[in-house]
């Protein structure tokens, strides 16, 4: 029987820009994964680079900094096994309180790609827990030395040193090679509130 | 490690050769996994901090049904070596998992400098981990192949210089941590293979022989 990875997994995404990228790993594995965005939209909508950020996701809008919008994500949590979100930006307790095998994931939104990488391993590492505890963990990702760190800016093009590095590769769907688990892109990255009433629809019971 | 690890029932089998392998099975035990690395005798293994050391020349009759018998008790097994390498020890994907079924293969190579090896073994790291979950509860054994290049073009215009520090790439309360010392090579020889039923005597000859 054919199944992906993480078939049956629910991921909420609250995670914007290059921290998106996390989310998308997730996807690309077979989670269902249900990218949030307040209206103002992703700080990187409209960038080249949106589309292999946010492929493999479903697109909601929900304004959480709001009293509504906070209890439709609860809502929404209790029916999820991972949130990942920048830090501060949830109420972490509040979630879990109705879901207590949530897995919490938090991550900076300015993420390295480094960053977001580990807090998918990290999610990969609490659902193993999660099995043996019946209990979610709460994963912070750790900032990498900054000292050490050459910013480019965002969107900037593929540096020279990569360029050089890679060649003429381009990766649009999943870098990891996966037998009998198909990473290939299943959607395209949602426009705003694309799945509001797909994914509320059910939650809502409208 | 103790037994409320995180990854503590995770078995991992660590054949590699090249840094980006021995960085993601140390990775494994950074977490609580029980890591065996096995090196061919006489080798010098690398990172193995917190790993079980073993030697053992997979090449020969006994080597090969040692690891066998070390497939059967794994989750995952970790290598690096050159393309046809496993096939012609007998030992490709659709072998390990006839030996086992719920097994996870993850083949990953050496990037062009230490810095692109690191990001190859987090990737491979956050793939295997992902996938060990559902290998084990619902029976999809996978193989993983992971190449640095892809992994690179995958990150190609992050703002991020692909540092990946020697400290845990995350931290949890619920999620232990904690880097082991790193063992002298072969120095879990009579415990790992104890373990497999072999008598300290033949141990004795086996290592006459050269094959561990």
């Amino acid at each position: 029987m054919f199944k992906q990875v993480l078939h049956a997994v629910r991921v909420l995404d609250l995670a914007p820009g290059w921290s998106a990228y996390a989310g998308r790993l997730l996807g690309d594995l077979g989670a269902e994964v249900i990218k949030i965005e307040a209206s103002s939209g992703d700080p990187l909508r409209g960038a080249p680079d949106f589309e292999r950020l946010n492929a493999n996701k479903y697109g909601c809008m929900l304004d959480v900094s709001t009293g509504d919008g906070r209890d439709v994500l609860r809502r929404l949590a209790a029916t999820a096994d991972v949130v990942i979100a920048p830090p501060g930006s949830i109420d972490a307790d509040s979630l879990r309180d109705g879901r207590p095998g949530l897995i919490i994931v938090s991550l900076p939104g300015d993420a390295t790609v480094e960053q977001a990488i580990s807090a998918a391993a990290g999610v990969g590492v609490a659902l193993w827990d999660r099995r043996r505890t019946g209990e979610g963990s709460t994963i912070e990702v750790t900032h990498s030395d900054s000292k050490k760190r050459r910013t480019i800016p965002a969107g900037a093009p593929l540096t020279e040193t990569v360029s050089a590095l890679v060649g003429d590769l381009q990766i649009e769907s999943c870098p990891w090679h996966l037998s009998e688990c198909a990473t290939h892109i299943r959607l395209h990255a949602p426009a705003l509130r694309e799945h509001n009433e797909y994914i509320f629809g059910e939650l809502l019971g409208s | 490690m103790t037994e409320e690890s995180t990854f503590a029932d995770l078995r991992v089998l660590d054949l590699s050769t090249g840094f980006a392998g021995a960085f993601c099975g140390r990775l494994f035990a950074d977490y609580g996994a029980e890591v065996v690395a096995i090196s061919k005798p006489g080798a010098k293994p690398q990172l193995t901090e917190g790993k079980r050391s073993v030697t053992l020349d997979i090449t020969t009759r006994t080597g090969r049904l040692l690891l066998e018998s070390m497939v059967e008790k794994a989750n995952v097994v970790i290598e690096d070596f050159a393309d046809g390498t496993l096939e012609s020890q007998g030992i490709a994907f659709p072998q390990l998992e006839a030996i086992k079924r719920r097994i996870i293969l993850v083949s990953l190579t050496d990037g062009a400098d230490e810095e692109a090896s690191r990001f190859a073994a987090l990737n491979a790291f956050a793939a295997t981990a992902l996938a060990a979950f559902n290998a084990d509860s619902h029976e999809i054994p996978q193989h993983i192949r992971i190449s640095p290049k892809e992994c690179m073009a995958a990150a190609g215009g992050f703002p991020s210089s692909r540092v990946i520090e020697d400290a845990p790439p995350f931290i949890s309360s619920t999620v232990e941590w904690a880097r082991g010392d790193a063992p002298t090579a072969g120095e879990h020889n009579a415990e790992v293979f104890g373990e497999l039923g072999v008598p300290g005597d033949e141990l004795a000859k086996l290592r006459e022989e050269g094959a561990v």
